[in-house]
């Protein structure tokens, strides 16, 4: 195309500074991500930046000589890394090696998932290399290596087998039979095998089975490269060993594709807002109905209890997962949350006190207003207005209905006036409890009572007994809300049709228009001639 | 064969459109592509409008679709399908209603004037940092201000005290971000010292305090330790303190 006058040069000379603005501020980012380590050395002077920038931000978790014992390290789950001894679990090299400067640079970089440690956004490469250089210092292994001059090499890993059924089903009897991994990791991967409960690692810390359904909390990351990586490295300090001796590789890539296949297609949804589910039908008396397999899970995530005392720094269960449906009299919930132990009231082997685990589901007494009216705090409630919990617990695995007015005065409510019913069951390193109730009961003072097309907070507190959650010690949910949305009247119909209607006018007014207009002159003589 | 003036427009803005969507890496977000793409649309009409001849020539295609005889079936479809997308475009928007209403909140509500801070009174106007006076001792009350930071607030707060802390993904509202301007910096000492010590449960209506999990930490730290943590958010998110202005003699 021939630029022919100055309006084709000035509407492209607008286009272009826009998008010549877009790829400055691109190119800025690319830029930053160009510094290369070589531009930091290990020398002294970057040492002593590196110890500096550890002072300031590593120490309180990581302690000042790096032994992992900062301030901070009693209150995280998993604990900070002890950076003297030079074990690190995020590595390319061989299980036991030493890292390379990249693997830790990256890890400070990036942070690592499910963990306490952060990704250093807020620090320089220039600085993330400098810190990288003085962690080094830490451990006297580093030095060693320099001496002897041995540069740990990286693992070199092959390419993934495609995920076939074959593929999957060679992995699982591999994971079953032949490396037993279920005995740790769990016969349905949520690290509840008989041996969990067990293990320590090497500072004699317990320590879970990573819980393979879910993919993205994987520390060690979670494509088909990182999981071949731990199975054919292990994990070190941890009690997860090298596979590589008396397997195969395509072996190892079958049971990588099975490890794949036990996590969902799709992380379910983080939502607000739960939506209830309207079904003209009798609502299922069965957690295995295949009803709920038509619902969408949605994901409630869970923090710590540390608003009041004894607070609980390190809770289990990080989330729960809820369905809901109603019909024209009750409402009905499937919660599931994964806990690798079963427990009752008791105490361990060694001695340790064992609590129940537990579950309770909030609602406030009476649903607000609107969204913006006054609600009761959302750690069970307030003395002006009081929450309703539908509490299951799993020591005498019945549902009990209890009033709250805070985390400290709650109130049970008597067995004659209990609405609520469901059943429980635990299975694979996962409990699955179904709960139902009318939607409204006769005792309107202290029950919630449902209504069509309102938004009704709701909130979830998890208790995993042994994990020592017992009272207020346990996991805990903001408000979110609970929808029960309208029964289909047709109503979207009638707004389409609506709409159609609404563009035909308009587009016969606009034809009547342009047949008045001057346009239509010419070729209306035509037509009628 | 020469594209009409309609056309070329028309491509120019598809071309636009896939060069933000798919050409630029990392993706940038959508509002933002609705802005460029408005700026770019925005360009084309200013030029299609500067020139009577290039407007005449830009709206011919659209002038012979409305009224030439034998564009008439053209015309027809363009009319029965206009419709018909207004109606699927209305039913898939009327049945996805249910998304999370709006939760009017302020994020600062004003102060009260005073608190009371355990058996004490304390006046919250015209308040200062009594530490922040003590030179001397200033970089360990930074130093004792870091360790009660990270044995109470970073769980939430983060360690970059950006509220990105471990806790903080399954907060709502998320966690303060202490780094960005619209929090600490635009505050003085004493509404820090106030929001520490009350807690969300101490927020007045419009701050929604059933919503916060911030704990009213009177209940766990003295009042020295909540000067120093404060000191220490400050020095570590490299930020200032907002002043009292001075009230003329």
């Amino acid at each position: 195309m021939i630029i022919k006058n100055i309006y084709s040069r000035s509407c492209i000379a607008l286009s272009s500074i826009v998008i010549l603005f877009i790829s400055f501020v691109q190119g800025g980012i690319v830029c930053l991500y160009a510094q290369e380590e070589l531009t930091v050395k290990e020398t002294a002077e970057n040492i002593e930046a590196g110890k500096r920038i550890y002072m300031k931000k590593c120490q309180y978790c990581h302690g000042i000589d790096g032994d992992g014992e900062g301030p901070a390290a009693p209150f995280l789950d998993p604990p900070p890394r002890d950076l003297t001894r030079a074990r690190y679990k995020i590595i390319s090299t061989e299980a036991g090696e030493l890292p390379t400067n990249q693997d830790i640079f990256d890890v400070i970089l990036n942070g690592i998932r499910d963990t306490s440690m952060p990704g250093w956004t807020s620090l320089s490469k220039k600085e993330i290399w400098q810190t990288v250089h003085y962690i080094k210092t830490l451990a006297e292994r580093f030095a060693w290596y320099k001496e002897i001059k041995k540069v740990p090499e990286t693992v070199k890993i092959g390419k993934p087998l495609p995920a076939a059924k074959d593929s999957i089903e060679r992995g699982r009897q591999i994971y079953m039979k032949k490396l037993e991994c279920w005995k740790c990791h769990g016969e349905g991967g949520r690290g509840d095998g008989p041996s969990a409960s067990e293990l320590l690692d090497e500072w004699e810390y317990p320590i879970k089975p990573t819980n393979l359904t879910k993919p993205w909390k994987f520390r060690i990351g979670n494509t088909e490269k990182h999981i071949f990586r731990a199975i054919i490295t292990g994990t070190a300090g941890t009690p997860m060993p090298s596979f590589t001796t008396g397997n195969t590789e395509e072996e190892l890539w079958d049971l990588t594709n099975y490890v794949k296949s036990l996590g969902p297609v799709k992380r379910p949804q983080r939502a607000i807002v739960l939506k209830s589910e309207f079904m003209s039908r009798n609502l299922p008396e069965d957690i295995d109905d295949p009803i709920w397999n038509s619902i969408e899970a949605r994901g409630i995530p869970l923090f710590g209890q540390i608003l009041a005392e004894p607070r609980m720094y390190t809770p289990s269960t990080d989330a729960v997962y809820v369905k809901s449906i109603y019909n024209n009299t009750e409402i009905a919930f499937l919660v599931e949350w994964d806990d690798n132990s079963q427990s009752r009231s008791g105490t361990t082997k060694e001695g340790d006190t064992i609590y129940e685990d537990s579950l309770a589901i909030q609602f406030p007494v009476k649903i607000p207003e609107s969204p913006s009216s006054p609600r009761p705090f959302f750690m069970m409630g307030d003395s002006a207005l009081p929450v309703n919990l539908w509490f299951w617990k799993s020591d005498s695995d019945v549902l009990k209905e209890v009033n709250a007015w805070s985390i400290n005065k709650k109130k049970d409510q008597s067995e004659e006036n209990k609405d609520v019913e469901g059943r429980v069951i635990y299975e694979q390193g996962k409990y699955k409890l179904l709960i139902k109730r009318d939607l409204t009961t006769s005792d309107k003072k202290n029950d919630i009572q449902m209504e069509i097309n309102k938004f009704i907070p709701i909130a979830f507190f998890v208790w995993d007994g042994h994990n020592g959650e017992t009272e207020n010690m346990m996991a805990i949910s903001s408000w979110y809300y609970l929808f029960l949305e309208k029964k289909h009247t047709g109503k979207n119909f009638l707004f389409s049709i609506m709409a159609l209607l609404f563009a035909i006018i308009v587009e016969i007014i606009f034809m009547k228009r342009i047949r008045r207009s001057d346009w239509y002159e010419p070729t209306l003589n035509k037509a009628q001639g | 064969m020469r594209i009409s003036k309609f056309s070329q427009a028309i491509l120019m803005v598809v071309f636009a459109f896939l060069v933000f969507k798919f050409a630029i890496r990392p993706p940038i977000p959508s509002s933002l592509l609705y802005f460029y793409m408005m700026i770019v649309i925005f360009a084309i009409f200013i030029y299609v409008i500067s020139d009577t001849q290039l407007l005449q020539a830009f709206i011919s295609p659209i002038k012979s679709i409305l009224v030439e005889e034998k564009k008439k079936r053209l015309r027809l479809v363009i009319f029965t399908v206009l419709p018909i997308f207004a109606a699927i475009f209305t039913y898939i928007n009327v049945s996805v209603s249910v998304g999370p209403p709006a939760e009017l909140r302020f994020t600062h509500p004003a102060p009260p004037l005073q608190i009371q801070f355990r058996e004490n009174l304390i006046r919250i106007e015209g308040l200062e940092n009594p530490l922040r006076s003590d030179v001397a001792n200033f970089s360990k009350y930074i130093e004792e201000g870091a360790v009660i930071y990270f044995k109470n607030c970073f769980f939430c707060h983060g360690d970059n005290l950006d509220g990105n802390g471990h806790f903080a993904e399954a907060l709502n509202p998320r966690p303060g971000n202490f780094t960005d301007p619209g929090t600490i910096a635009q505050l003085q000492e004493s509404y820090v010292f106030w929001r520490v010590s009350k807690g969300g449960r101490g927020l007045p209506d419009e701050g929604t305090p059933w919503n916060s999990a911030m704990p009213a930490w009177e209940n766990i730290l003295t009042e020295e330790e909540i000067w120093k943590v404060i000191i220490y958010i400050y020095d570590a998110a490299s930020v200032k303190p907002r002043r009292w202005e001075e009230l003329p003699e």
